[in-house]
C-alpha cells in the first residue's frame, strides 16, 4: 500500500496522481495471488462469455476457478439415472449446519451428483470440509456475485455455473442420463422425492410444501399424470407457478439447449421475481406438457428455512460455528 | 415409579400406563385409532432364544407362532426377542417390537420383519449384516425425541430420520405431545428404517404454554412430561431386558447434528457433555476440553452461574448411571417442584455428577450439535379455509 503515497509525493500535478492511482487499483484487484487460474482459458468460461446475455453476467464470471471433483470410487453403471442436484450456497451463520443436513439426506440417494456452487470469488474452507468428509460424490464450485449487483434473486448466476459445468461434462460424457434438479441448501427433503426425479421423462413438477404463501404449492395431478390444476395463489397467472425445488429437467433438454439459463427467458428477455422458474422450463415446456408427480395428499419437499439464530453476545469469535 | 418422592405430575390419570404393553407402537386399539386390520394384534411373551441353526428347532420353537397365526386373522406377533449370545448363533435387538414371521424353509435362516425394523437372521458365519441394528457388540444409544404438532413437525422429523438411519443402534424413542398416537408420526416412522418407540402424552394445561405468549417469557419448559416418559420407558425396558448398556441423549427434532457426534456419545461412560452451537446467545456454548477430557473452562454468557451452563442436547448419560437413581427425573427436583426456566440441565445433572467430573468430549474447532429452529413457515392463504384437511404437510 505503498505505491499510492510514493505517486503522490512524486507527481507534482494531483490530478495526474488521480488518475495514476485508479489504475493502480484495478491492477491491485486483479492480482492477487489467492486467485486460481485465469478465467479465460477455461473453456466453460468461454462458452458463457459468448451467450447472449454474457454482458450481463460479465463481471461474475470473471472471478472464476476450477471445480473440485470428488468422486466417489464405486464405478457406475453406464445406464443408471443420474439426477444432477444443484445446490447454491452463500456464508452464513447456518451455512454448515444446512449442508451438513443435506450431506446425511444424500448419502442415501444413489446415482446423485452433488453440485454445490458457493457465492464466493474462492472455495472455501468450510464447505471443502463439509464435501471431503461427505461420503457423497460432489463437484464444489464457486462464482461471486457481488452484492450491489444481485440480480432477481440469490442464486441465479451460481445455478447458471452449474448448468454450464452439467453441459460441460456432458458434451464429454457418453453415459449422460439422468434428471437435473435445484437441490437449496435450506430445504428439505423426502427420499421418496429422488425415486419420482429419476422417472422424469422430459420437465417432472411436484408440490412444494409452505411455498408462495400456502401449505403447498404446485400441480394437482390427475390420473394420466398431468397437472389438471395448480394450487397457487401468489400471482397465479405465471405459467408455472412453482418454486425452483419443485421441478426436474431432463438432463438431454438441458444439454440440446445451451441458451436456456435461469433468470433469462427464451427470448433473452430478463425474469421478474416469481418468473424465474416459468421463464426457464418455457424453454422447454407448456404448462400441459409437464409431467405431474407424487400423490396429492402428501408433500415431499419443504421450502423452509433454518431460522437465523440469535447470538446476542458477540465476543465468541475464535469458536467456528 | 411407585416410590415416594413421585413428581407430582405423574399421579396425572393421563400418564403412560405402568403395563409396559402400553409402550409400544400398535399396542393398545383404546389409545390407537392408527391400527389397520393387518395389523391384528396377539400379545404373547415368548421368547426365542437360539442356539443352534437346525431348521427343525426353529420351526419347533415358531411352531407356536403357526399356530397361533393359522388360528387366527392376524398376521403379526408381538413377542419379546432376547439376546442368543452365542457368535455363531442369530442375534437380534432386544427392543420389544412387533414382527412378522416369515420362515425362509431353502435355508435355515428365519426373518422376522418388522414395519419399523429389519432384522435377517444370519445362521452362517458370515460377518456382514444385513440389518442396520443388529450388532450387540456396539453401545446402543437411546434418543429421546419430544415432538408436538406444528406445522414443521414432519419436516424436522423427516430430517431427523434420514439422519439417524445412519447411526447404528440406535433407538429412537419419540414421545408426542397429545393425547393419542397422530397419524403423521405413525406413518413416518412406518417409512423410517430406525428402531423407534412411539409414545405419546399430553402435558396438562396447567403447564403448556398461554396462546399468543413469548416463548422466552414463558414460565416452564417444554418437553419436560415427554422426556419424563422416555425415561420411564428406558427404565422399564432395562428392568425386563438383561445387559442393558447404552446412553442416553435428548435429541430435539429441530436440532442438527453430525455424525461424529453419536460416536462421540457411545463411548460415554459416566455423563458426557459437550459443546453446542448458537445455543444460549453465543455461536458456542459450552466446555472447553483439555486432552484428558476433563472441562477446562464453560463458556456461557446466559446464566454463566448455572453448575452446568449447556443446553438439553449437549450431554448424553449413561444408562446404567441412569438406572441407579431411578427417582430423578427432568425438570422436578427432590421436593417435586418444577425447575426455573433454562435450568432443566442442571437440576438433571446435578444429581449424577459434578461439574468436575464429566467427560469432556467434542474437538475445541468443530461443534456437532446445533441448536437451530426451522423458521416458522409464511402461510398466509390457506390459515382459515385449508383446502384439504386430510392433506399432510
Amino acid at each position: 500500500m505503498r505505491w499510492p503515497w510514493i505517486v503522490l509525493l512524486l507527481s507534482s500535478n494531483v490530478l495526474t496522481a488521480i488518475v495514476i492511482l485508479s489504475m493502480k487499483s484495478s491492477v491491485f484487484n486483479s492480482s492477487s495471488p489467492q486467485r486460481s487460474s485465469s478465467a479465460s482459458d477455461n473453456m466453460l468460461t468461454r462458452q458463457l462469455l459468448h451467450h447472449p446475455s454474457a454482458e450481463k453476467m460479465s463481471h461474475t464470471i470473471e472471478k472464476f476457478s476450477e471445480p473440485i471433483l470428488r468422486p466417489l470410487s464405486t464405478i457406475r453403471t453406464t445406464k443408471s439415472q443420474i439426477i444432477f442436484a444443484i445446490t447454491p450456497t452463500y456464508v452464513r451463520d447456518t451455512q454448515k449446519v444446512d449442508l451438513t443436513s443435506l450431506c446425511q439426506t444424500i448419502m442415501h440417494v444413489q446415482n446423485l451428483l452433488w453440485l454445490v456452487v458457493e457465492d464466493s470469488d474462492m472455495k472455501t474452507a468450510l464447505v471443502s470440509d463439509v464435501l471431503d468428509r461427505c461420503k457423497v460424490e460432489s463437484v464444489q464450485l464457486n462464482v461471486y456475485t457481488p452484492p450491489g449487483k444481485k440480480s432477481i434473486s440469490s442464486g441465479v448466476d451460481q445455478r447458471n455455473l452449474g448448468l454450464g459445468w452439467i453441459r460441460r461434462y456432458c458434451s464429454n460424457q457418453t453415459n449422460c442420463t439422468g434428471s437435473v434438479y435445484f437441490m437449496d441448501d435450506d430445504n428439505k427433503y423426502d427420499l421418496r422425492l429422488f425415486e419420482e426425479i429419476k422417472k422424469t421423462q422430459q420437465v417432472s413438477v411436484f408440490l412444494v410444501g409452505f411455498c408462495g404463501g400456502m401449505r403447498a404449492e404446485g400441480p394437482i395431478c390427475n390420473r394420466n399424470g398431468r397437472a389438471k390444476l395448480w394450487n397457487a395463489k401468489w400471482q397465479p397467472k405465471r405459467s408455472l407457478p412453482i418454486d425452483m425445488a419443485g421441478f426436474a429437467v431432463r438432463v438431454e433438454l438441458i444439454v440440446a439447449k445451451p441458451n436456456a439459463l435461469i433468470g433469462v427467458d427464451k427470448f433473452g428477455k430478463q425474469s421478474k421475481l416469481g418468473y424465474l422458474e416459468s421463464d426457464f422450463l418455457g424453454n422447454f415446456v407448456n404448462r400441459d406438457m409437464v409431467e405431474c408427480r407424487g400423490n396429492n395428499r402428501e408433500v415431499l419437499v419443504w421450502h423452509v428455512r433454518t431460522q437465523k439464530p440469535r447470538i446476542r453476545y458477540l465476543p465468541n469469535l475464535k469458536r467456528a460455528g | 415409579m411407585d416410590s415416594i418422592n413421585q413428581p407430582p405430575y405423574l399421579s396425572d390419570p393421563d400418564r403412560y400406563d405402568s403395563n409396559y404393553h402400553q409402550f409400544n407402537v400398535y399396542s393398545s386399539h383404546q389409545n390407537s385409532r392408527r391400527i389397520s386390520p393387518r395389523h391384528t394384534i396377539i400379545e404373547s411373551p415368548i421368547t426365542v432364544q437360539r442356539r443352534t441353526q437346525s431348521q427343525l428347532k426353529l420351526k419347533k420353537l415358531l411352531g407356536r407362532f403357526g399356530l397361533l397365526l393359522a388360528n387366527s386373522s392376524a398376521t403379526s406377533v408381538y413377542a419379546n426377542c432376547s439376546i442368543a449370545s452365542e457368535r455363531n448363533s442369530c442375534e437380534v435387538a432386544s427392543v420389544r417390537t412387533m414382527m412378522n414371521f416369515d420362515l425362509d424353509s431353502s435355508s435355515a435362516c428365519w426373518t422376522m420383519s418388522h414395519t419399523n425394523l429389519t432384522i435377517t437372521g444370519q445362521c452362517s458365519h458370515s460377518t456382514e449384516s444385513s440389518t442396520t441394528t443388529s450388532q450387540p457388540s456396539v453401545r446402543s444409544i437411546f434418543a429421546i425425541t419430544p415432538t408436538y404438532a406444528r406445522y414443521t413437525q414432519k419436516v424436522d422429523l423427516t430430517s431427523l430420520c434420514q439422519m439417524a438411519m445412519h447411526v447404528q443402534n440406535l433407538v429412537w424413542i419419540i414421545v408426542e405431545d397429545s393425547s393419542e398416537k397422530t397419524d403423521l408420526v405413525a406413518d413416518l416412522l412406518d417409512r423410517c428404517k430406525v428402531t423407534s418407540v412411539h409414545l405419546n402424552v399430553r402435558t396438562p394445561p396447567s403447564y403448556r404454554p398461554r396462546p399468543g405468549a413469548d416463548r422466552y417469557k414463558e414460565m416452564y419448559s417444554r418437553g419436560v412430561k415427554q422426556r419424563n416418559l422416555g425415561l420411564g420407558w428406558i427404565r422399564k425396558h432395562c428392568s425386563i431386558v438383561k445387559n442393558c448398556t447404552g446412553a442416553v441423549y435428548f435429541m430435539d427434532d429441530d436440532n442438527k447434528y453430525d455424525l461424529r457426534l453419536f460416536e462421540e456419545i457411545r463411548k460415554t461412560e459416566n455423563v458426557s457433555v459437550f459443546p453446542v452451537g448458537f445455543s444460549g446467545g453465543l455461536k458456542v456454548e459450552g466446555p472447553t476440553c483439555n486432552k484428558e477430557r476433563r472441562a477446562v473452562s464453560w463458556h456461557a454468557e446466559w446464566g454463566p452461574d448455572r453448575p452446568f451452563p449447556i443446553d438439553m442436547a449437549g450431554f448424553a448419560i449413561q444408562v446404567t448411571v441412569l438406572l441407579s437413581k431411578p427417582d430423578v427425573w427432568v425438570g422436578f427436583d427432590e421436593l417435586g417442584e418444577p425447575t426455573q426456566r433454562g435450568y432443566l440441565e442442571t437440576s438433571f445433572l446435578e444429581k449424577f455428577t459434578s461439574r468436575d467430573a464429566v467427560e469432556c468430549r467434542g474437538n475445541d474447532r468443530e461443534v456437532l450439535v446445533w441448536h437451530v429452529k426451522t423458521q416458522k413457515p409464511w402461510i398466509l392463504y390457506e390459515v382459515n379455509n385449508p383446502t384439504d384437511d386430510h392433506f399432510e404437510v
